[in-house]
């Protein structure tokens, strides 16, 4: 396999800043790389990217595309894959990664029928197979209780969308790579969506913080009490699937599958029952506490801590017990 | 307005089971439902049609037994239902599965909007409706949760991660539809039994959708399976802590305090 | 707010409707005593003239289905029929809550309105030895909240357990057991309803038994008011029923226990086994049969029983304001009672949830969890 166009990261900014989870992948493109021996190209686009690609270049890239354009400032598939379609052609990569966000997410899937690439989609885990040096990404599945390990047989580069918080923020680097300033060929009439209206609300990503409070339907639905316990103990909150189905807290805070890893130091988990598409989501957790009212929860064997009981008993008692002083915690 | 609504039939997520010898999933005896995010874009697309009127086309690819949920589709107030079957179709990964549907839509054709959910319960890569957008060299629209008609144009509002878009296109365009956003109707019985008594579902084949044995299904699929295994959970202390309440949040305090494992 | 009565609503409310609207003469009784607030005068102002802003608002999913409004009814108005009818309009037109519709599609897909995975149903029943899905003389039917939700299920065992103390015969359905379909009667569904109920009719039939006893006085009240229409339904029981004749040929006899000594209980008349379906002596026969048992009787019983804000698909819809549990339970606190008993896995669960938002000491459990301590200690 001719690796010698490296390896090719999809930089994915919003208004001025760059996607934890496309430093993520960054980081991860730069340690496939390093193994295979060839460079990393990070490409970004939209509009007064200077900044952004100096960070990116001090993260692991040797070279950074970027691609300038009003045309380019909000994401729209179509001008995204127009462009990044041409640099790949351009730049011939054996490999290209983007962070699964739902941008990402919707980029990858036209590029790939555009280049006629293999698209490994959600990786929770990227390898390199021995002898081969193929690429290998864990796709979790069926609620994410079963991994499949895939490889693309045809077509090239091989392509996979990782799932945010799965890998390290990689660290600032003394070495930089270059600015590389991409011709766009874009008019207008590429674009055939207008984005009249955008706003954006960031919060304490929970796939980033040290500490994560998450709630469950064993909550009974009042998520002021797990609320408040992330407010004592300094923790982010977050909640299973359901809560946010039930349209009791926004997509963005659920852990599991179909939301974020967690990489919290401590994860206390409260009136979650443990299905696997939930613990998935724990599996980077150094601690985890979980409080169920049914001994028999499945949540247990995913846990450290174990407490079998209702968690508008448990939690006001634990709150209280940090509030006083002299209390136990250190 | 023409709509057509892509639709897969998903098994019962807690009926699989895996086989820890062979390292497969065991498929036998478990049962099928509609895919929830499909239910809602097909939802979607029935309200828009309350609204402005036209028609709404279910489409589907998959085996015979797909039959029944497409039925139940149309009891729900779909117009038409067409089944993409062919045994060359099976093991498509989501580069060969987009293309046969988008082959399917493009002999519907013209249309004015395709739906899909944004993922299925099962493989929920999330990438069929790009993909499909991808082959139909349309614009496609992600994470709808709402949808009108302004003039001429489709009017929907993304969610996205950390906040929310509203986004202007012209017909033709793909939207995928995001989970829970809507209440999908249920069916009328009275529809439905006549759609399983009287109602006959059009099913294409590989041929008729002008395809050769190596552009479909496994063989024109981009990535294989090298190996399936049940997600290993890291080995956890599982301790239990027990007492009075006072004793079991003084334990809690002192865990949370930060000392971690090992304390 | 449109004001305009339309002739066509007006016809098509009163073809569902029938005569039962005629005899109000709104005199508002009914909205003053109802526990839930929900202006039911207006609503029946709104069907008699054709007001569809009146009678198919969103008050009409705030009704618990409680009848306290018709025991008040100096005209003897059908009330509950009335509000059915004006259901079933309003879901033909895509007018009835989301989350009942998605315990609608939840019936038909897993058979259960209850979260829980169709076939886990029948997990409640491991270890205890019971006859599941076989032929028996008595078939005992738990329904959804009970067969999944770890705190009913205990109702359950305790049933189980008192049955078979007894030396009864009966089996259950396990993970074979549908929805009886209350919810999908109360969102006013009818097409799926037919089906549901023949399938449940005929799934009686091939068990052979000579009777059903419920757990739930809702599936009581489906299985007795609204299955007949479908088909032979076999005699259904509530199992406070059912026991209490046990009690009276002396096959269940409740030995001493020191925890039920001096116990003073208040007993909860649940909307659907009292006004629905006149069970009232029949829990607290079971409960004074407990030697050294002492019920305090609250303020509002039997017939005036204040609803707990579950029933016609109350459990699954948010309320506005405050929870009439709440105030059921302060009535509870007031007899000074240790127990508050009752006998309907809803009350039960909206009842412990007062307790916990009120704050008070009283205990909430089922009448089968208080009798199954005391029965087979020393009596049989």
């Amino acid at each position: 396999m001719d690796s010698s166009g490296g390896v090719f990261v999809f930089i994915e900014q919003t208004d001025g800043t760059v996607e934890d989870t496309s430093f993520e992948v960054l980081g991860k493109g730069r340690e496939i790389a390093d193994r295979l021996g060839v460079n990393v190209t990070g490409a970004i686009l939209g509009e007064g990217l200077r900044d952004m690609a100096e960070l990116c270049s001090h993260r692991g890239a040797h070279t950074v595309l970027v691609a300038e354009s009003p045309l380019l400032k909000n994401f729209t598939a179509e001008a995204y894959t127009k462009v990044v379609a041409e640099m790949v052609r351009t730049t011939d990569p054996v490999m290209l990664l983007i962070g699964a966000t739902h941008n990402g997410t919707a980029l990858a899937g036209i590029l790939a029928v555009r280049l006629g690439a293999g698209l490994m989609a959600h990786v929770v885990d990227l390898e390199i197979e021995e002898g081969t040096g193929a690429l290998l990404g864990s796709v979790p599945g069926f609620g994410g209780s079963i991994v499949a390990v895939c490889k693309c047989k045809k077509g090239r580069p091989q392509m996979a969308t990782v799932r945010p918080g799965v890998f390290k923020l990689p660290e600032l680097t003394e070495e930089a790579g270059s600015v590389v300033p991409f011709p766009v060929d874009l008019k207008p009439g590429d674009i055939r969506c207008e984005v009249v209206e955008k706003k954006i609300e960031r919060g304490v990503s929970v796939s980033k913080a040290e500490r994560v409070v998450v709630a469950g339907l064993g909550c009974k639905e009042n998520l002021a009490l797990p609320k408040e316990l992330a407010a004592v103990t300094g923790s982010a909150f977050g909640v299973s699937r359901p809560l946010a189905d039930k349209g009791l807290a926004s997509k963005n805070l659920v852990v599991g599958s179909t939301g974020s890893s967690l990489n919290a130091k401590l994860a206390l988990v409260v009136g979650v029952s443990g299905a696997a598409h939930f613990t998935s989501g724990l599996r980077s957790v150094e601690t985890v506490v979980a409080v169920n009212s049914d001994p028999n929860a499945e949540i247990f064997k995913h846990a450290d801590y174990c407490v079998i009981g209702d968690a508008s008993k448990v939690i006001p008692k634990l709150i209280a017990e940090m509030a006083r002083p002299g209390g136990s915690s250190t | 307005m023409k709509q057509i609504v892509c639709l897969k039939v998903t098994p019962k997520l807690e009926q699989i089971k895996f086989d820890e010898q062979k390292k497969t999933i065991v498929r036998e005896g478990v049962e099928n439902e509609i895919n929830d995010a499909d239910k809602n874009a097909l939802e979607a697309a029935l309200k828009l049609k309350d609204v402005i009127g036209g028609s709404v086309v279910v489409l589907s690819m998959g085996p015979p037994s797909f039959e029944p949920f497409l039925k139940l589709a149309v009891a729900m107030g779909a117009d038409d239902a067409v089944l993409l079957s062919d045994r060359a179709f099976a093991g498509a990964d989501t580069y060969a599965t987009s293309r046969v549907l988008a082959a399917g839509i493009q002999k519907l054709a013209p249309f004015d909007i395709v739906y899909c959910g944004e993922a299925s319960a099962d493989g929920s890569t999330e990438q069929v409706p790009p993909s499909v957008a991808g082959w139909l060299g349309i614009s496609h629209v992600s994470y709808v949760s709402q949808l009108s008609v302004i003039g001429e144009k489709v009017r929907a509002r993304r969610e996205i991660t950390d906040g929310h878009e509203v986004v202007d296109t012209n017909p033709p365009l793909l939207v995928s539809v995001q989970l829970g956003c809507n209440s999908p109707r249920f069916p009328d019985f009275r529809r439905k039994r006549w759609a399983d008594k009287e109602f006959k579902l059009t099913t294409f084949s590989m041929q008729d959708l002008g395809f050769a044995p190596g552009d479909v299904g496994l063989e024109g699929s981009r990535t294989e399976v090298t190996a399936l295994s049940r997600m290993r959970s890291p080995e956890r202390r599982r301790e239990f802590i027990e007492g009075t309440e006072e004793e079991i949040a003084r334990r809690l305090c002192q865990i949370v305090g930060g000392r971690g494992r090992g304390s | 707010m449109s004001q305009l009565a339309t002739d066509e609503f007006r016809q098509a409310v009163s073809r569902a409707t029938g005569s039962r609207l005629l005899a109000c003469y709104q005199c508002g009784t009914c909205t003053a005593i109802c526990p839930l607030n929900v202006p039911v005068r207006s609503v029946i102002r709104g069907a008699q003239l054709g007001i569809r802003d009146l009678a198919m608002s969103e008050a009409l999913w705030m009704c618990a289905t409680c009848k306290q409004c018709e025991v008040a009814c100096p005209r003897g108005v059908d009330i509950t029929g009335v509000i059915h009818a004006l259901r079933e309009l309003s879901y033909k037109e895509r007018k009835a809550p989301a989350k009942l519709e998605s315990a609608l599609w939840r019936v038909y897909e897993d058979g259960t309105a209850w979260e829980g995975k169709k076939r886990e149903r029948g997990k409640w029943a491991e270890g205890l030895g019971v006859k599941v899905a076989n032929h028996a003389q008595h078939l005992l039917f738990l329904d959804d909240a009970v067969s999944f939700d770890p705190r009913l299920q205990r109702i359950a065992h305790s049933v189980v357990k008192i049955l078979n103390a007894a030396g009864i015969d009966f089996a259950v359905l396990g993970d074979k057991e549908r929805s009886a379909g209350d919810e999908v009667y109360q969102i006013g569904e009818g097409g799926f309803l037919e089906e549901l109920a023949q399938s449940n009719i005929e799934t009686f039939r091939e068990t052979g038994a000579r009777d059903i006893i419920t757990i739930s006085p809702h599936s009581n009240s489906v299985f007795k008011d609204v299955y007949p229409k479908y088909g032979d339904v076999p005699p259904v029981f509530h199992y406070t029923e059912f026991i209490s004749d046990l009690l009276d040929h002396d096959l269940v006899k409740p030995g001493h226990t020191p925890e039920a000594q001096g116990l003073s209980i208040t007993y909860h008349d649940p909307c659907y086994l009292g006004r629905y379906a006149g069970v009232y002596e029949e829990p607290r026969k079971l409960l004074e049969s407990i030697p050294g048992v002492k019920l305090a009787e609250m303020e509002d019983n039997r017939s005036n029983a204040l609803c707990c804000g579950g029933g016609g698909g109350g459990m699954y819809v948010e309320s506005n304001g405050e929870r009439p549990s709440h105030r059921r339970v302060a009535q509870a606190n007031d007899t000074g009672a240790l127990v508050m008993a009752t006998a309907c896995p809803f009350c039960v669960l909206n009842f412990e949830d007062g307790v916990k938002t009120v704050g008070s000491r009283i205990k909430v459990m089922d009448v089968a969890e208080i009798l199954a301590v005391c029965v087979g200690k020393g009596g049989g």
